[in-house]
């Protein structure tokens, strides 16, 4: 009965003796994203181009490679220059192949395989999930700087390990959404409701950010995921709210941005790895990760910290690893919205200031 | 403040309980799988009246998927949410009672349902017996549940704050119970509190059928959350028998029936409990139900 090997691409680690063994000896990986490659599952790319540098340089081998996102824009740009045959239906390559492994991002064979043996109708065995045991190097992007740093390359870019994105630009974006020179972006994306800062929280932090900096505060969302009672009060106000869905235009737009303030989503990875970007500042609302954690090196990035956060970063826990070690009033904490705006403003204040020197 | 409503073909009732909630509330009516044309009635109500603060949604069917919709949109972690069942009509002095709940002490509140018998004409079938008997019937049944205790909260009318859960598990056929088990699983049942000062009034079961459809119903959700939590599950098995917690004083003074009529209802409660356990032990269907009580 042969044995293959299914990874959750947030877990695993080139630490794992296991997981190391097999992929150096194995003869494809197949690469599977049930979500959409943003967030965590964005990040998971850079463990593609960490694994594949890594055997090349240390195997000086070439492995076959499937991937199921071939029309993304994304994936194409960040995987680009790397020899990665395309196809549809990879996934049937890991079931019907031997010597495979499945990397994969939260899907429900993760979950299946997550903390016990499984057994598929065909006689495959999953074993259990394996887990990083190292306090950073479970994020795949710094897999990339730690295999190059293991084999004495520094790398080129020391401020991020994130691949960087070129975005022309495009004045014109500005009269699409008829939106004035001086701006500042609060970008309320989220699919889980803990992460949202919710648009009534971002309108309080707007009204503050225009009096304290004289910047026009623009609120970007989907208007599908707002409550149309508040969106109708604020709208009303007079508050500038767009609801864009291209990710495309969100870039353009973000290039003439003072500032960035965003939920702890994809949006805000992606628009910090805008190259141009490394001076505007993309701040995080963050509930989970402390600020070294989710930068991810990048200093254009700042993390504003809630309770659960600062807690999981002092005892170095993980949210899902180490649940039952938090205390339930610290897990009660998790919510975005408790993160007050005068906290945000000052974090913002002292970055802007030395940015702008006038402004003082 | 923010009431969530989920409603399934329940539009005869729906105005006048919308009626009922002040204007500081705002209101999310959740459609699901509804086949009347209760949101026209709505959306017409709302649009006359100029009303700006109910929004209707609507969900694939089930109460739990209704109910996650709603909560989708309230992100305020300290903001109070009221569920409400779409077919109950509120006690006058309810809001007023509401306003004095503290959700600093209690994280979940419930409210006490009282079948409005006023609702009940001549026309209910009452399964052999007269509409008198049936209504002492649920007279008796609501003051034994009082006199036993209440520790889990009703579906029709419970609230909490917005931080006490993120969203209700899919396929949850009984929504209170599993909250009740949820906040004193995670926290304790000092934070669980049934307000029998807050009270809200339904349409009971027209016919005997009906009836124990709903009783059957509950006791399968019932079961599905002991699974879940069976660390309560003497909850259920002291339901029929715990005597400390029983209020004898308040059962007698309450129970107004003779020697034969008590019989009666009792005869009744255990041809009930019959048919719940079949129907807990196999997949009897529920025209065989009705042919059984026949």
């Amino acid at each position: 009965m042969n044995e293959s090997i299914v990874y959750n691409s947030s877990d695993i680690s080139l630490y794992n003796i296991e997981f190391h063994q097999k992929i150096s000896k194995c003869k494809q990986i197949v690469f599977k994203f049930y979500w959409k490659p943003l967030g965590d599952s964005l990040l998971a790319l850079s463990l593609i181009i960490a694994i594949l540098d890594y055997l090349e340089i240390t195997n000086n081998t070439k492995i076959k490679v499937g991937l199921d996102l071939e029309k993304d824009f994304l994936v194409n740009h960040i995987l680009k220059n790397k020899n990665i045959e395309f196809i549809n239906n990879a996934i049937d390559l890991y079931k019907f192949e031997e010597d495979t492994v499945l990397i994969s991002d939260m899907d429900p064979l993760v979950s299946l395989c997550g903390n016990y043996h499984y057994c598929t109708e065909d006689g495959r065995i999953f074993p259990p999930l394996v887990v990083g045991k190292n306090k950073y190097f479970n994020r795949p992007s710094r897999y990339y700087a730690r295999i190059l740093l293991e084999l004495g390359q520094i790398p080129d870019r020391i401020d991020s390990f994130l691949p960087s994105i070129n975005v022309e630009t495009d004045i014109g974006i500005l009269e699409k959404f008829n939106i004035p020179q001086n701006f500042c972006l609060l970008i309320n994306y989220s699919g889980e409701i803990e992460k949202k800062y919710g648009l009534s929280n971002y309108y309080r932090l707007g009204e503050s950010i225009k009096n304290t900096f004289g910047i026009s505060p623009i609120i970007i969302t989907n208007l599908n995921e707002e409550d149309p009672i508040i969106y109708r009060k604020l709208i009303k106000k007079g508050v500038k709210i767009i609801s864009i869905k291209s990710l495309t235009d969100l870039m353009k737009l973000s290039v003439f941005a003072e500032f960035i303030v965003s939920n702890d989503t994809g949006a805000s990875h992606l628009l910090s790895m805008i190259e141009g970007n490394t001076n505007r500042k993309v701040y995080c609302l963050s509930s989970r990760h402390d600020n070294e954690k989710w930068s991810t090196g990048n200093a254009s990035q700042i993390a504003i910290e809630n309770t659960l956060s600062k807690y999981l970063s002092k005892y170095h826990y993980s949210l899902k690893r180490d649940k039952n070690k938090i205390p339930k009033r610290i897990i009660n904490q998790e919510w975005t919205s408790d993160i007050r705006v005068n906290k945000i403003i000052n974090i913002i204040r002292k970055n802007y200031e030395s940015n702008n020197p006038d402004q003082k | 403040m923010k009431v969530i409503i989920p409603i399934k073909n329940e539009q005869k009732n729906i105005v006048s309980l919308l009626k009922s909630i002040p204007a500081v509330f705002s209101i999310y009516l959740v459609f699901n799988g509804t086949t009347d044309n209760g949101k026209d009635k709505v959306q017409q109500y709302i649009k006359e009246n100029k009303i700006n603060n109910i929004v209707v949604l609507e969900s694939n069917p089930g109460k739990c998927n209704a109910i996650n919709k709603a909560l989708e949109f309230i992100l305020d972690p300290d903001e109070i949410v009221l569920h409400l069942d779409a077919d109950v009509r509120l006690a006058n002095d309810f809001f007023e009672k509401f306003e004095k709940v503290s959700f600093e002490k209690y994280l979940l509140v419930g409210g006490l349902d009282i079948p409005d018998l006023d609702k009940l004409s001549n026309e209910v079938q009452t399964f052999g017996t007269s509409l008198s008997i049936y209504k002492d019937y649920l007279n008796f049944i609501q003051s034994l549940r009082i006199a036993r205790g209440r520790k889990i909260v009703i579906g029709r009318c419970f609230a909490y704050k917005r931080r006490l859960i993120k969203y209700f598990p899919e396929g949850i056929h009984s929504e209170d119970n599993w909250i009740t088990f949820f906040t004193a699983a995670n926290y304790s049942w000092d934070n669980v509190k049934v307000d029998l000062d807050l009270k809200v009034f339904y349409e009971p079961a027209s016919n005997w059928l009906e009836f124990i459809t709903q009783k059957i119903r509950f006791e399968h959700g019932y079961f599905q959350i002991m699974k879940l939590y069976p660390e309560f599950a003497s909850i259920y098995e002291s339901r029929y028998s715990n005597k400390d917690i029983f209020n004898e004083k308040y059962f007698r003074e309450n129970i107004k029936y003779s020697t034969d009529e008590l019989a009666m209802h009792q005869k009744i409660q255990s041809v009930i409990d019959i048919i719940i356990e079949d129907s807990l032990n196999s997949s009897l269907d529920i025209k065989d139900i009705w042919t059984k009580i026949n």
